[in-house]
């Protein structure tokens, strides 16, 4: 997967660094499809971004909305940084309840 | 995927980076409308201290630029700009009092913030940092703002901002749809929304509903909405200010909903009662509807709800320019549909030359603009100067609403500030003097506009001194200008001013006296193929007039043929046409006079004066003009008809020829000049005056009253020409 997102350590696991916003989201997109397509568990951490704005929130809400309709595992994984449970709560979407 | 995505990326985070900067620069065009408002507004808060709408407006103008500002990524303007708001936030809650040294600190924070707008764009100056500094701790100091409670309040600004604590609290829900382009612009709903916090206690809910699937969704749009309940004691027009920059291309509807309530009801079961809003509330609430239509609402995919759209003004330059062709495409076809002398043909072409027409004058329309932003911008002028000076001048301005080309509004700045200037340094005498003289201490400059036929008088005019015709006199045989023994005309004296490196001034100021300025006033008039006319009275004041044509590029023109040539006059001075037969010019006793229903008027011959080598007809024609220097004719052999003329400039080689303000191209594809009447008289007197002349050599005599051509062609003229020709 591209520099902007991190790298996979292992299948199924996304870990994403640094700005999350609209220059990645063609990126984000892509690499979601294709984890959805291949992967029957997929784990998205955090831990690394710096921000994110609504294309990566929207992107993933609905990979995860995707997930749950084909019977596949879409789970957040590690402490949520600052930034982005700041721009969650800005934005009226609950930190915790996002990805329940 | 390595190999394919970081290209991908990159080409996307270049798109995202063109839209985000064109974002900026539609921000920074109404950042500087927002910055020329807010000047004029405290210039006027100057004469009105208590003046709440204005101690509002000035408040809300400075919470846009930064809110906006801190948006779209001009991080240091939001931050230089929240002291400011917070001061303002004080006086409008009554705890600060306005002083004239906080407005001259906020007028000074103005340039800096200004310069910071226009940082990176091109040819900008830079921000003055000491400067910034500097005004930073005035504000602090007059505000009485806390340097160590700062940094709080810079992350996170006080719930009560733009708030007025007594005002009643309403809850309001607000549905904010961005448009599909609104990441592209760079901007941020979380921002948005977080302003929206400011203003009040927000409730907010994110809608999923249009989120489509995820191989369909573009990545880069915005699909989430947001419902927000806001109760604030903010009214409509201040929660439609955190959307003013979206709000053309978003979904917004603002709605009140339940009852308001005492922000001072204590937990206890108080009866919540629906406090009157206040009366700027109301207002603004109905400024509101009305500009919105029904509640607020605008949506973007509705293209009649926006009143206004922002064009680059270099599209409209080369829409206007086609618009010419099309002029000159249009004059051919008329031609070719005449000499065919095909009747279908004809009407095609009619049908044409009346579109041709209809779209020429709506094009020109489009260009024109209200000369009121020139305007305002002098009131700081004024202000400064008068400061600077140690003056007191009270600027009044009339028919800002007049509007003219915006090429001719481009260029009117510098010779408005360069005349406002010498009002105020020479026109206007000090405290002393007017007291003395026993005028008020207050001195007036009148800037005024109007239309007058095709023209826009644009006039400057001040209660002063008035101008020292002798002094004047002696100054210009001190330079050379005149000999001693000159015998000037009040307006040939008045001139004289215009002259390059002419003034009067016995000391050399900052303001002005170095004998720039007249000139370059001349220059940018006669560029803009206009006049100038100054009217004084000693001890009274002093009047200068600019006369500028209403549009640029196209000219209504009345098309008449000398022998082979054909020039064209431009119609809006033309009165009216005569014939002249020989038996005419015998009884004239060899005078160049023509008698209209009893009125002797002046003419030139065209054929003689540009020495044409073909003998006229019998009968001649007489086309009579109205100039600033009273009627003219020009004699030509015929007159052959009205014309849509697209000005096309002669180039370098040309630009000496002063007579010919262009030239075009006519229908049958031959090129016919512009003639110039107020210039070609100017000439033709000049010639007459060396002895030269077609305007016969007459007796000499003084004229007071040069603005009678018919004495000048009738007595001769000695000096210069009577009056400043632009």
């Amino acid at each position: 997967m591209g520099k902007a997102l991190g790298e996979t350590k292992q299948s199924g696991h996304l870990q994403l660094k640094g700005a999350i916003d609209i220059s990645v989201a063609a990126e984000l997109k892509a690499t979601l499809i294709e984890a959805l397509a291949t992967e029957e568990t997929i784990r998205v951490s955090l831990e690394a971004v710096s921000e994110i704005d609504v294309t990566g929130i929207q992107l993933l809400w609905v990979a995860r909305r995707e997930a749950k309709q084909r019977g596949l595992k879409f789970m957040l994984e590690g402490e949520m940084p600052l930034p982005v449970k700041s721009v969650l709560s800005d934005l009226g979407l609950e930190a915790c309840a996002f990805f329940e | 995927m390595p190999g394919r995505k970081p290209k991908a990326a990159g080409a996307m985070s270049q798109r995202v980076q063109e839209s985000s900067e064109q974002f900026k620069t539609s921000f920074r065009e109404e950042a500087r409308e927002i910055l020329t408002e807010l000047e004029s507004s405290l210039l006027e808060l100057h004469e009105n201290r208590d003046d709440h709408d204005l101690i509002g407006r000035i408040f809300r103008g400075l919470h846009t630029i930064k809110g906006s500002g801190a948006m779209f990524g001009f991080e240091r303007l939001a931050a230089f700009t929240h002291d400011l708001e917070t001061a303002f936030d004080l006086v409008r809650s009554g705890r600060l009092e306005v002083s004239p040294e906080m407005i001259d600190v906020t007028l000074a924070a103005l340039d800096q913030i200004s310069a910071m707008v226009e940082e990176g764009t091109e040819g900008a100056a830079q921000p003055d940092v000491t400067a910034c500094a500097g005004i930073l701790s005035a504000v602090r100091r007059l505000a009485s703002i806390e340097d160590e409670a700062k940094p709080a309040k810079m992350a996170e600004p006080a719930p009560d901002r733009a708030v007025d604590p007594a005002a009643a609290m309403q809850n309001w829900q607000i549905r904010f749809a961005p448009g599909p382009d609104l990441m592209r612009y760079g901007a941020k709903p979380s921002l948005l929304i977080g302003e929206l916090r400011q203003l009040g206690y927000a409730s907010v809910r994110s809608v999923f509903d249009a989120v489509p699937l995820l191989a369909e969704i573009d990545p880069e749009r915005c699909y989430l909405s947001w419902e927000i309940d806001l109760l604030t004691a903010a009214g409509r027009e201040a929660i439609r200010d955190v959307f003013i920059f979206v709000e053309d291309t978003c979904e917004l509807s603002i709605e009140p909903s339940g009852s308001s309530m005492e922000p001072a009801a204590g937990p206890a079961p108080a009866i919540a009662v629906a406090q009157p809003p206040c009366e700027s509330e109301i207002t603004a609430r109905a400024l509101a509807e009305k500009r919105s239509g029904s509640g607020g609402r605008r949506t973007y995919d509705k293209p009649e709800n926006v009143s206004s759209l922002r064009v680059p003004a270099a599209k409209l330059d080369q829409f206007v320019d086609l618009v010419g062709e099309m002029v000159t495409v249009q004059a051919r076809l008329s031609e070719l549909a005449g000499r065919r002398d095909d009747a279908e043909m004809i009407s095609v072409s009619e049908e044409i030359e009346r579109l041709t027409s209809a779209l020429r004058e709506s094009s020109m329309n489009i260009r024109m603009m209200p000369i009121r932003a020139t305007f305002e911008k002098f009131r700081r002028l004024v202000h400064d100067l008068a400061r600077d000076l140690g003056k007191d001048v009270e600027l009044i301005m009339e028919g800002t609403d007049t509007e003219l080309d915006k090429t001719v509004i481009e260029q009117l700045g510098d010779p408005l500030m360069h005349l406002i200037r010498n009002s105020m340094d020479h026109g206007i005498g000090s405290r002393e003097d007017r007291a003395a003289r026993g005028k008020p201490t207050v001195a007036t400059i009148h800037l005024s506009a109007r239309y007058s036929g095709a023209s826009v008088l644009v006039t400057v005019s001040d209660d002063g001194r008035g101008i020292d015709c002798d002094a004047v006199r002696a100054r210009a045989i001190e330079k050379g200008l005149i000999s001693a023994e000159a015998q000037l005309t009040k307006n040939q004296i008045f001139a004289l001013l215009f002259e390059p490196g002419f003034s009067t001034a016995k000391q050399v100021t900052d303001v002005s006296g170095r004998g720039v300025g007249m000139d370059v006033v001349r220059q940018r008039v006669e560029s803009l193929r206009g006049t100038v006319e100054v009217e004084s009275k000693p001890g009274q004041g002093t009047s200068v007039t600019l006369r500028l044509p209403l549009t640029m590029a196209i000219i209504d023109g009345l098309l008449v043929g000398v022998g082979d040539a054909c020039f064209v006059l431009p119609l809006a001075c033309t009165l009216e046409c005569i014939e002249l037969t020989r038996d005419d010019i015998a009884r004239a006793n060899g005078k160049h006079l023509v008698n209209v229903r009893g009125e002797l008027v002046p003419y030139i011959r065209l054929r003689e004066h540009f020495r044409l080598q073909s003998s006229p007809p019998a009968i001649e024609q007489v086309m009579l003009v109205e100039t600033s220097e009273g009627r003219c004719g020009f004699v030509v052999d015929q007159v052959l008809g009205n014309c849509q003329t697209v000005i096309k400039s002669l180039g370098r080689f040309y630009r000496q020829v002063q007579i010919v303000s262009g030239a075009t191209i006519l229908g049958n594809g031959s090129v016919a000049l512009i003639l110039d009447p107020e210039r070609l008289i100017q000439d033709a007197l000049r010639e007459e005056m060396h002895g030269r002349g077609v305007l016969r050599e007459q007796t000499r005599g003084s004229q007071e009253n040069n603005a009678d051509f018919t004495a000048l062609a009738g007595k001769g003229s000695a000096g210069p020409s009577a009056s400043a020709r632009m």
